[in-house]
């Protein structure tokens, strides 16, 4: 009974104390003190209860004259008048159908500011500890504490998480001041540095695109050599490519740059040239080009080291027999026919010197079974001798006019 | 009517009252009032106006150890509580005599004009 008591008027009295939290700490020993001595001479006498420590504790405070006294009781009463204005205000909009339904809009979108809150956090946190702004998480431990911040904040936004109280609520309330003030300045650099990825990536989208287009492409990769074959499966030399409308292949249109592309036999990239016969380097449209392993911007236009560029595959496939060796003669004479069209050379860049030796060439090689280029013999000389033999093989690089310009004479005669 | 009401005007005096007669602590300042037939008085308001007149200069205390419990608060009257009461004994028999002399005057002839007006 007597610990009872002692238990009842304990409760009691701390309950009390706790109602008179905000007043000095000194009128709360005044106001107190012997207040269990009572408490327990009173249940002693009538063992009646105790009633409300709440009332009890008003009725102290007032009947001590210290309502003026707790300023913070002031600023409690002024934030519960606070309270009920908005709940008045709230009250009103909910009367009247528009409003309603715009606070019905906005209750909806509360989970979106849950959402915002954490971010802005998550954003505030990133920025205080790596002074940057990136506003999606980058890597799994920015996208794990992303991830836990918008967590809690829905938590919070749903009433749990709060933990005990009033810390919990006050740190929800300064988060979400704080989240509020932040919400525009972090949206304005977040859409700043959204527009700055977008325009940045549709950059790099451009010049991919435009480096593609570039040139020769195929299937949207550089096309950076061309290997011509002929009927017989034998790679040709120096063959002009024009398109339907008359405009050149050129691998490099603009003559400004080099494309390199890795080669299996020289283990290394290689640069293609542009022909050597054409002037201005603007022959991009004779394949296969040149190539060179020493880098052209480096070794300033100076064609060092120019070499034929490794064929991709020694010979190819000849079409069906009609072309076969035995009869190359009489299907190439019906080429001059078809050939003059195509602009593929102009007569007078043939010179007469070059004419004549092509004849010779194509009546010496006439003989042979193979066609020149493909003569083993000639392939080495050509490839060793380097500009000594080049000359003369400006009229013998022609492979298909050679053919044609021999039996062309031949015809007149 | 409500005597609670009546009762925080008068309160003061009762306390000074009841102290000035003999020193006391809260619990026992409570029970004499009531045992003086004021009974809807509450524990609490007794003590926050002990506590007032303490902070005013009306009342000194002092602690006494209890034998086999916590410490008891007395409160005595000073020099100038009983002049407090004194003044507030003025006032209150001035005030009271008053509120008597109205309230318990019997007003015969308004209750006749009220009759006849009544009647008409």
């Amino acid at each position: 009974m007597n610990t009872n008591h002692r238990n009842i008027v304990g409760e009691f009295a701390r309950a009390v104390r706790a109602q008179l939290a905000d007043l000095p700490a000194l009128d709360v020993e005044e106001l107190t003190e012997g207040l269990e001595a009572d408490l327990t001479e009173r249940l002693a006498e009538d063992g009646s209860d105790l009633g409300d420590p709440a009332a009890y504790a008003a009725e102290l405070r007032a009947s001590a004259g210290l309502q003026a006294k707790a300023p913070v009781l002031a600023a409690l009463s002024l934030r519960r008048s606070l309270e009920t204005k908005v709940r008045g205000a709230i009250a009103s909009l909910r009367a009247k159908p528009a409003t309603a339904a715009l606070l019905d809009f906005l209750v909806a979108l509360r989970p979106v500011w849950w959402v915002l809150r954490g971010w802005i956090v998550f954003g505030l946190l990133i920025v205080l500890v790596k002074q940057d702004w990136p506003f999606f998480p980058r890597g799994l431990l920015e996208f794990l504490l992303w991830a836990g911040v918008i967590a809690v904040s829905v938590q919070w936004g749903r009433g749990r998480w709060l933990g005990s109280g009033r810390a919990g609520k006050g740190l929800k309330y300064a988060t979400s001041v704080v989240a509020a003030v932040l919400l525009l300045p972090m949206a304005l650099v977040a859409f700043d540095s959204v527009n700055r990825a977008l325009y940045s990536q549709s950059y790099d989208y451009a010049s991919a695109a435009s480096a593609v287009s570039d040139g020769l492409s195929l299937d949207g990769e550089n096309v950076s050599n061309v290997f011509a074959y002929d009927c017989s499966g034998q790679p040709l030399r120096n063959v002009q490519l024009f398109s339907e409308n008359g405009t050149k292949l050129s691998v490099n249109p603009f003559g400004d740059g080099y494309s390199s592309y890795p080669d299996k036999e020289e283990q290394a990239d290689v640069f293609g040239l542009p022909s050597q016969f054409v002037a201005g380097h603007e022959g991009w449209n004779v394949f296969p080009l040149d190539a060179t392993v020493q880098d052209p911007y480096e070794s300033e236009g100076a064609d060092l080291g120019r070499m034929q560029a490794p064929l991709p595959f020694d010979t190819v496939q000849p079409l069906l027999n009609e072309c076969s060796p035995e009869a190359p003669k009489e299907k190439e004479a019906a080429l001059p026919s078809t050939m003059p069209t195509a602009p593929t050379l102009k007569p007078e860049d043939v010179k007469a010197t070059d004419v004549k030796s092509a004849v010779e060439s194509g009546a010496t090689e006439s003989g042979t079974p193979s066609p020149s280029p493909t003569d083993p013999e000639v392939e080495e000389s050509t490839r060793d001798s380097g500009t000594e033999r080049d000359k003369p093989a400006t009229g013998s690089s022609v492979p298909t006019p050679a053919p044609s310009g021999s039996p062309s004479p031949s015809e007149e005669k | 009517m409500d005597t609670t009401q009546l009762l925080k005007g008068v309160l003061d005096v009762a306390v000074l009252a009841v102290v000035r007669e003999e020193d006391g602590y809260g619990y026992d300042i409570v029970r004499r009032l009531r045992a003086a037939g004021i009974a809807e008085i509450g524990d609490a308001s007794v003590y926050g106006t002990l506590r007032r007149l303490y902070a005013a200069g009306a009342l000194s205390t002092y602690v006494v150890p209890s034998e086999g419990g916590p410490n008891r608060k007395y409160y005595a009257i000073k020099a100038e509580g009983i002049a407090m009461f004194e003044a507030q004994r003025e006032t209150w028999n001035e005030f009271a005599a008053v509120f008597s002399t109205l309230i318990n005057h019997q007003p015969a002839p308004a209750a006749a004009t009220s009759s006849n007006g009544s009647h008409s």
